[in-house]
């Protein structure tokens, strides 16, 4: 299942020459065609040569590929052809698209038709993951964990006029090592102002554009003034920050907390990044030095990454229990119940992995022992940043029969995946694939939701409790550690009180979603991690 | 016998001037970056990014300087929501070398073997 990014960068070239032939096959049919020999197995939606759209009739995508807009072959109709070809193959829900015709659409347009537009059951769009980008964009690539930045991590509330619901930006946390850091930047801090910009009160196109600037600097040595405003302060005050080039430490704040019931451990797991596998292995092989009992494993800011990452956390905390068992497997539409409709491989589960990979030989070589807590429960920290990888890890984990309590918010509900696919200069992402653990569940779409009745099988056993700025990452005071540390305690399973008010939105937070209008962070996407002020006028 | 003396002699000689110091100058052995500096991380930038056939490349000014290998990934993108747009990745990340041959700074991609001499780096061996 793991193609290397060296492998990928040769199957581009593959491509291209798989397309030269395409394109020859093509050519050679027309004229063949032409005068009255050849196969004409693209005849169903071919006139003359030229491809029309028949509904209902599919040609092979392949032959559609990198027909584009400009080229001597290709046109817009090939481009949007070989999307409804590639989707109808192998988008997830192939069925539940609405087979319109591609005339009265831009490329960009008739891709975004190509998805279902069904619900879950909580009534969100079931498939909120439909991407396209440039391939140029895409094709990317950095030192793991590299950003152009201060080492800040935010968090937007985005402005809504209609629920009365002001901009604000809050520092989640910081990275060691840092300019942030070196500032001693706390956590719950909230940006008053970027350069002199009021944040709440910003709403025209230069005074947005100057936040972004300031929360994105495009350039390194960009000195930026942030008015920031300590949690429970009334005072401001001005932090002058110089951009440079950061690297993030994903595996974090890795401790012990002695409680009458055994020693607890605790670490902030950030990102599935390739240098969060020595961090990983550290902290669990202090973790287990140190004979915790119980693990809360802090995934509140993570929306995953490499899953093999995943895997191996898996056993390094459930241990024997991993033992045959099934991390993950994937399963794609009906038309491929047996094989990778992509990399053309036989389906097969995927294990936990019981063995160092060596993302970075030079600081972990592959092949050893992983550690093991060898735990038969798991507390978890989460909110709607939880996704992906991370919520794969609490599936499978629950698929043998590890205890998750899970303590926050509900998760983002991201079961899926997709192999980016470009075409004509963009990658397009497509809801391919969906994660079963070993007992065959993967519909979570709505994500993992905290309760103390769970009677779902999205549903998990644990406690809401909202992010809590108000304390550092990993303090035993901070909301969600302490309930967690309260719900274990002589095993009393009790939770934080929670408003009828809270539990509304905490269930209706995935509804949200601003797009009247949209400032974008739109300098080049090489060199930070790109977020956005999203916000209503 | 004169005849296979010169020819031992030879063949020692030969052995210790070329073939066994050729083989010496071979040897790569790991490297860290001994004085980073602004000159140097950008001639690792450009022979990274020249690696990976990129215009460039973010390459934190800590590189090489407490291991001798660095891992690349994708940029991680976003969507307007804030979830990564691929929080489930099969790709295995790329793996880069810092060595010493021949006296020689030189990155490597450790997949395809491609090096790049870096001329202004100053690095000593792990």
């Amino acid at each position: 299942m793991t193609l290397s990014l060296n492998s990928f960068l040769n199957k581009r070239v593959n491509k291209e020459l798989k397309k030269t032939f395409s394109t020859l096959i093509l050519t050679s049919t027309v004229l063949l065609s032409a005068c009255g020999g050849g196969s004409t197995s693209h005849s169903p939606s071919t006139v003359s040569g030229e491809y029309t759209w028949v509904a209902g009739t599919f040609v092979d995508d392949s032959t559609l590929d990198n027909l584009c807009v400009g080229s001597s072959n290709g046109s817009a109709l090939t481009e949007k052809l070989w999307l409804r070809s590639w989707s109808n193959d192998t988008y997830l829900w192939y069925n539940e698209i609405d087979d319109q015709s591609p005339a009265s659409f831009s490329i960009s347009d008739y891709f975004t038709e190509l998805k279902t537009n069904a619900l879950t059951p909580s009534g969100k769009l079931k498939d909120q993951f439909h991407f396209s980008m440039s391939t140029q964009e895409w094709n990317l690539l950095n030192q793991s964990g590299a950003s152009l930045g201060y080492g800040i991590h935010y968090h937007f509330q985005q402005k809504d006029v209609s629920l009365a619901i002001p901009r604000k930006i809050t520092i989640s946390y910081t990275d060691p090592d840092t300019p942030a850091s070196a500032q001693s930047i706390s956590r719950g801090a909230i940006i008053v102002a970027v350069d002199g910009v009021n944040v709440e009160n910003a709403d025209d196109d230069t005074s947005i554009a100057s936040l972004n600037n300031g929360l994105f600097p495009e350039s390194e040595g960009l000195e930026v003034v942030f008015t920031l405003q300590n949690f429970g302060e009334s005072d401001t005050h001005e932090v002058t920050l110089i951009a440079e080039r950061v690297v993030s430490t994903p595996v974090q704040n890795v401790k012990t907390i002695d409680t009458d019931n055994g020693k607890v451990g605790y670490l902030q797991f950030n990102s599935h990044i390739a240098t969060a596998e020595k961090g990983l292995v550290d902290a669990i092989t202090r973790l287990e030095t140190e004979n915790i009992s119980d693990l809360v494993l802090d995934l509140r800011y993570n929306g995953g990454g490499l899953l093999a990452l995943a895997s191996q956390l898996g056993y390094m905390i459930a241990g024997d229990a991993t033992t045959d068992k099934t991390f993950e497997k994937l399963t794609f539409n009906d038309k491929y119940p047996t094989k990778d409709p992509v990399t053309g491989s036989t389906l097969q589960p995927s294990p936990f992995h019981s063995k160092t990979i060596g993302f970075n030989a030079g600081l972990l070589t592959a092949g050893q022992d992983l550690p093991t807590l060898n735990l038969t429960r798991l507390f978890v920290l989460t909110t709607a940043n939880t996704c992906s990888a991370s919520e794969s890890l609490m599936n499978s984990l629950r698929g043998i029969d590890i205890e998750v309590i899970q303590i926050g918010e509900t998760t983002c509900g991201k079961p899926y995946g997709f192999y980016p696919t470009p075409n004509c200069g963009t990658t397009y992402f497509s809801v391919q694939f969906k994660g079963e653990n070993d007992q065959g569940f993967g519909d979570y779409a709505d994500g993992f939701m905290p309760t103390q009745t769970p009677s779902f099988k999205s549903e998990v056993q644990g406690c809401i409790v909202e992010d809590d700025f108000s304390k550092a990452l990993g303090s035993e005071t901070e909301a969600m550690l302490a309930a967690a540390l309260v719900y274990r305690a002589d095993d009393s399973r009790t939770c934080p009180e929670v408003s009828a008010n809270k539990r509304a939105q905490h269930a209706f937070i995935h509804n949200i979603v601003d797009s009247a209008f949209i400032i974008e962070d739109k300098r080049p996407q090489s060199i930070f991690f790109n977020n956005r002020i999203v916000s209503l006028k | 016998m004169k005849f296979t003396l010169t020819l031992v002699t030879t063949l020692i000689i030969t052995c210790l001037t070329s073939g066994c110091s050729l083989q010496a100058k071979n040897i790569a052995n790991p490297a860290v970056i001994a004085k980073p500096s602004t000159q140097s991380n950008i001639e690792l930038q450009v022979a990274i990014a020249s690696l990976l056939g990129q215009k460039q490349v973010l390459i934190a000014k800590s590189a090489f300087t407490k291991s001798s290998s660095l891992t690349i990934e994708r940029v991680p993108y976003s969507s307007q929501n804030g979830q990564l747009i691929n929080g489930r990745v099969t790709e295995k990340p790329m793996l880069f070398r810092l060595v010493i041959r021949d006296g020689q700074c030189i990155v490597q991609n450790a997949e395809s073997e491609e090096e790049r001499v870096l001329p202004v780096t100053k690095c000593h061996v792990l």
